[in-house]
């Protein structure tokens, strides 16, 4: 029971630290600011929810699952809203885009205002 | 919605502090007691119902789950291999009919999914720009998009 127990919490938490090394080189990989808070919001996000289940499931207790489950719920809500805030800052100071960007409606509408519906 | 899990949760505090019993038993008879009160006004009142709201979230969460797995998978996939295939853009998507703590959930939940990434709301909080890592083809990814609103109107926001 034990070892079935250590294999899943050795999965659990080598599959959540692997997709936050994975974010971790997007961030220096990618090629423009957006792309790159891409592999960070979404990546950190599932890697901690890999964490937190291995720990849950290797300390196996209601309280740590409730804790656990807290813990994601605010990264889930915070940690969004921070790349949220990173992407305009990018944005506002005119960060230079990936020369492959297609097309930029932001900036249109900076610079025409957005359209009437 | 957040009002009446609030009130389950306040019952759920009260019967626990009333019933001496410290620690997650006895929350959870209080939660389970708080879940039939407000369950029954619902039914008295004629509201939709309390319980099949609960379940349609529980639904949205299972959901949101895999498509965070399938966000992931993609991005990974984009790093480790080498050259980039992305196609960018910055998409406006309109947000009128919503208020704003709807925008605010529906805007962190495009962050999490596969491909697309909120850079900015408008100063009015009628539309979000949305930056989509594969639009070779805007109307299908304004298509994605719309898919994600109308699941969470649909599940979510429908109180």
């Amino acid at each position: 029971m034990d070892t079935v127990r250590d294999v899943i919490t050795v999965i659990l938490l080598g599959s959540g630290l692997s997709f936050m090394l994975i974010g971790a080189w997007g961030v220096v990989r990618l090629p423009d600011a957006y792309h790159r808070l891409h592999a960070s919001s979404k990546c950190s996000t599932l890697g901690l929810f890999g964490m937190l289940a291995g720990a849950v499931v290797y300390i196996g207790t209601v309280d740590a699952l409730i804790k656990a489950a807290l813990t994601l719920l605010f990264t889930v809500v915070a940690t969004p809203v921070g790349s949220h805030i990173l992407a305009k800052a990018a944005h506002s100071r005119g960060l230079r885009q990936w020369d492959h960007t297609l097309s930029d409606e932001l900036a249109d509408d900076q610079r025409d205002g957005p359209p009437q519906v | 919605m957040i009002l009446r899990l609030g009130a389950d949760f306040l019952v759920a505090v009260l019967f626990s502090l009333w019933a001496g019993r410290p620690g997650w038993p006895g929350f959870v008879i209080g939660l389970a007691i708080g879940f039939v009160i407000v369950s029954t006004s619902d039914l008295a009142f004629g509201r939709p119902n309390h319980g099949r709201r609960l379940l349609w979230m529980i639904h949205f969460a299972g959901y949101f789950l895999a498509i965070l797995i399938r966000a992931n998978l993609q991005i990974a996939r984009e790093i480790l291999t080498p050259g980039f295939n992305q196609t960018p853009r910055i998409v406006r998507y309109p947000v009128q009919d919503l208020d704003d703590l709807q925008v605010t959930v529906l805007a962190n939940c495009i962050t999490l999914t596969p491909g697309t990434l909120v850079v900015d709301a408008s100063e009015d909080g009628r539309w979000l720009y949305v930056h989509c890592m594969y639009a070779e083809d805007r109307a299908k990814a304004v298509n994605g998009l719309q898919k994600l609103d109308d699941r969470l109107r649909r599940e979510v926001f429908s109180w």
